[in-house]
């Protein structure tokens, strides 16, 4: 039985050491770029530099660091679906609040499905509904 | 066990047909755990954007207060330490038992450097009263400050939890490496233990620059 286990060929793949060195000097170049650029006023492109050399660096630990460059396909969509729903989380948290105070130019009033929600009165109204739905 | 070369031999589990097999349900099973380590701290993220886009001045005044010098310090130990950890799995496949020993204790040492300038940040922002919530006591122009250093010891605070227990993890790794439990039959543990190393170190590429580089 044991010598039926080592016959079967190995999923193991090494990294070509070139791969590994060389993720390693440019993710710690890009780190050391990432800081000088943030010592320069460079307006709103700062944040964009910033996060341009924080994917690449973060692209460069996932292919060659982790190996996704040579990984199966399922599991690379796997990890990646991680990101594909904090993405979801952070695109409507992110649009909830950039337009929560937005105005509807139409109405002249702001924007919200609150208004349609009719407040409930406080005091005893409140309690006797609590009751009834109980 | 190997007399000569101190290999001790792998048998894959009953449950198992083939090693392979059991090594691919070993990634499936890491990386679906790395996916929840993904979106643990993506929460964290979420909260970051909210807040930043609230009291964007704000942000700016608080990274003022971190080392930026440490920061990268801290960067540097810890992408060294994913490039050591790859080099002690290549070891192993290499069956080079004692380079893959001590390419884990070189992990183990840069991880415990990370914890160290940690331990340094922290002291000199409780010296500061640079505190979340209530026990902000320091001083700043932005009222709202104590926000930042909730998320600043939030999210350093659960990657530094992440870093100790790889450490765990990085003690664990050697005992079997000097007992010649792995070779290049046999590494499962290595390299899973090198993807979570991977993931908190990808958590840190995010991490260092959203926090002390703004501008």
């Amino acid at each position: 039985m044991q010598t039926q286990h080592e016959e079967v060929p190995h999923p193991h793949f090494m990294i070509p050491l070139k791969y590994t060195v060389g993720t390693l000097i440019s993710l710690l170049v890009l780190a050391v770029t990432n800081v000088i650029i943030s010592q320069f006023d460079l307006g709103i492109y700062n944040i964009v530099i910033m996060f341009g050399i924080i994917l690449v660096m973060a692209t460069l630990d996932m292919l060659f660091f982790m190996g996704f460059r040579w990984e199966r396909g399922f599991h690379i969509m796997m990890f990646l679906s991680g990101f594909v729903f904090l993405f979801i989380f952070l695109s409507f948290t992110l649009s909830d609040i950039m337009y929560r105070n937005a105005t509807d130019p139409y109405k002249m009033q702001p924007y919200g499905i609150k208004n349609l929600v009719k407040p409930l009165p406080a005091g005893g109204e409140h309690s006797e509904r609590t009751e009834h739905s109980e | 066990m190997d007399s000569a070369t101190g290999i001790k031999q792998h048998h894959v589990a009953h449950h198992f047909s083939s090693s392979a097999q059991e090594f691919e349900a070993a990634k499936l099973g890491t990386l679906v755990f790395l996916v929840t380590e993904v979106l643990f701290f993506g929460g964290l993220f979420v909260g970051y954007a909210i807040l930043r886009m609230m009291y964007p001045a704000m942000f700016v005044e608080a990274a003022s207060h971190l080392s930026w010098q440490l920061g990268l310090l801290n960067t540097i130990f810890l992408i060294t330490s994913a490039f050591t950890m790859i080099m002690s799995v290549r070891s192993a496949q290499l069956n080079k038992r004692q380079a893959c020993f001590y390419f884990l204790l070189i992990t183990f040492l840069l991880a415990a450097c990370f914890m160290g300038v940690k331990a340094i940040e922290y002291a000199q922002k409780f010296e500061h009263g640079l505190l979340p919530a209530m026990w902000f006591s320091g001083e700043g122009v932005a009222e709202t400050l104590p926000l930042f250093f909730g998320l600043y010891f939030a999210m350093t605070g659960l990657h530094g939890i992440h870093i100790i227990v790889g450490m765990g993890l990085l003690i664990w790794l050697m005992i079997r490496t000097r007992r010649g439990e792995f070779y290049s039959g046999y590494f499962t543990p290595l390299e899973m233990v090198g993807l979570y190393w991977h993931v908190v170190d990808l958590v840190w590429i995010f991490l260092f620059p959203l926090l002390y580089l703004i501008r």
